[in-house]
């Protein structure tokens, strides 16, 4: 559906600001909401899996901040195949079952009690950063991971609207039939930037991006220094910390914010509270600022909802990239993750029901800075766009939105 | 509305000496590429060095710095101070690391829209043929 360019938060709207997570389904980290708002699509605390000895094994509030899924739970395609239709071979016509979660993180260290750990979820007092913005703002309840596999090909989605066939980890080049999402903006004489932490985190996407357009990037303490100037470009992408390591400038330490297991995943809450805070604190900015948060992809974390069908993409990954007996088509969605949408523009307590996927972030951005834009995927053109929830007919009260608190250590 | 509080993770969740994960291995793996397609010189020590967190994070440093330096005069860059923790006593980095801060290049601006004549000729005859 069209975007009604007459709404006032539209017509207010100047920036677009996506932070992308790593690593978490949506009922590890939002499941437990559904208790509190049941349009929510969470967890009831009946859902299940078995694991190797046929044992039926629910869902439990166990999550922990570290330490719980050591080692990485496996994400890699023929694993999420597994855990969405229980074979690690075979995909449709296999019913969706999502019931080899325990099965596939028993493959790993064959320790039975610790493959429950795959299903156990956070309570929203653990994570307060991110239910707080869930609750007081737009949480999606069918936002899936674009690929079922790992994290390189499902933030080139984010980037590209396509992943040029990939569907792992390896070294790809972005077709020239499709521009990156800063190059059309930059073409459209938008201004742009892609913030990766610093400059030993760095970023995911160094092969094309970094390579080629080094200028595009920045530090997060760019980001910050520009939201503090009001000098935020148009379009933001943020990439957290992938590492932890002595800071560069000799500071002291920087602990990795990403979430990815097995990092604390409150330095994560922290690092989307800064963000957040960055904008919602200067009122020059929040009332234009449009604030993304998702997920590149589940991390092989237990999610509940089976994932749908989708546009294909043109591309197919052939049995030796997916590591099953399949070739993939780019015709289904990876699993359901966690992603919000922040402005004072969006009613308190929404909940979007539509299919959105990471080929929607360009596909947004496309579609509100540029317009008629052609030349992109074919699941880039398909996709849901997400500004139409920016549908208040006056901004929100101050005292209405709520700020964050980021305790030192 | 009173600020909500996002506690802090305890000081022993900081361990850069943690084995590298499967992601960042492929993150290294896609700079490793550019550094051969590109033919940079690294340090063979800093190269080698990738089993830990602390040591991918030096070498990605490296090439972050080298790739960007292509388009930007050099200036100190400093961490973001809200996910900073100071180590108490702590010196500078030995080796690599200081080298690597002294050279460090600028906090950049947000971006200005991008005339193709402002891409640098060196980074422009890198782009892969496709």
């Amino acid at each position: 559906m069209a975007l009604n360019r007459n709404l006032p938060g539209i017509q207010a709207l100047k920036h677009v600001v996506v932070l992308m997570m790593e690593n978490r389904s949506f009922d590890h980290m939002l499941g437990a909401l559904k208790a509190q708002n049941p349009a929510i699509d969470g967890l009831t605390g009946n859902e299940s899996n078995p694991d190797n000895t046929g044992a039926q094994i629910k869902v439990q509030p166990l999550a922990e901040y570290q330490s719980q899924l050591d080692p990485d739970p496996n994400h890699h395609f023929a694993a999420v195949n597994l855990q969405i239709f229980n074979d690690p071979q075979k995909g449709p016509p296999l019913p969706a079952t999502m019931q080899g979660f325990i099965k596939s993180y028993f493959n790993q260290q064959q320790n039975t009690s610790h493959s429950h750990d795959i299903l156990y979820y956070f309570t929203p007092d653990k994570l307060p950063v991110l239910t707080t913005l869930a609750s007081n703002y737009a949480v999606f309840n069918r936002w899936f991971a674009s690929i079922p596999g790992p994290t390189i090909c499902n933030r080139a989605f984010a980037h590209y609207g396509t992943s040029f066939g990939q569907v792992s980890m390896d070294v790809f080049y972005e077709g020239k039939q499709y521009k990156a999402i800063y190059d059309r903006m930059l073409a459209a004489n938008h201004t742009c930037k892609l913030f990766y932490y610093d400059e030993a985190s760095s970023t995911m996407e160094v092969v094309n991006l970094l390579q080629n357009e080094p200028a595009i990037f920045g530090t997060f303490q760019d980001f910050l220094t520009a939201c503090n100037k009001n000098a935020l470009p148009d379009y933001c992408f943020i990439e957290p910390n992938y590492t932890d390591h002595d800071a560069p400038d000799g500071s002291g330490e920087a602990i990795a914010c990403d979430q990815h297991p097995d990092h604390d995943v409150r330095a994560g809450e922290q690092f989307i509270a800064t963000v957040y805070n960055a904008i919602r604190q200067n009122p020059s900015l929040w009332p234009n600022t449009a604030l993304l948060i998702v997920y590149d992809e589940h991390g092989g974390i237990y999610d509940h909802v089976p994932p749908p069908a989708c546009t294909p993409d043109g591309f197919v990954a052939q049995p030796t990239d997916t590591g099953t007996l399949d070739a993939f088509h780019f015709d289904r969605l990876g699993v359901r993750v966690p992603a919000i949408l922040v402005s004072p523009w969006v009613q308190k307590g929404s909940v979007i029901n539509d299919v959105f996927e990471h080929a929607s972030i360009p596909g947004t951005v496309t579609d509100f800075f540029i317009g008629d834009y052609p030349n992109r995927s074919p699941r880039e053109i398909a996709t849901n766009t997400f500004l139409g929830n920016l549908s208040l007919n006056t901004i929100r009260d101050e005292n209405d939105c709520p700020s964050f608190a980021v305790q030192k250590s | 509305m009173e600020p909500i509080v996002a506690p802090a993770p305890p000081k022993s969740a900081f361990n850069k000496n943690r084995r590298v994960s499967d992601l960042l291995q492929s993150q290294l793996k896609h700079f490793q590429h550019v550094v051969h397609k590109q033919g940079m010189q690294i340090d063979p020590a800093l190269a080698r060095d990738l089993a830990t967190e602390a040591g991918a994070a030096r070498y990605i440093a490296t090439i972050t710095r080298e790739i960007r330096a292509q388009s930007k005069p050099a200036q100190p860059q400093s961490s973001p101070i809200a996910l900073v923790r100071p180590a108490p006593g702590a010196a500078p980095q030995p080796g690599t690391i200081q080298k690597l801060a002294a050279s460090a290049p600028p906090s950049s601006t947000p971006s200005q829209p991008r005339p193709a004549a402002k891409k640098s000729k060196k980074s422009a005859a890198k782009r892969p043929k496709r």
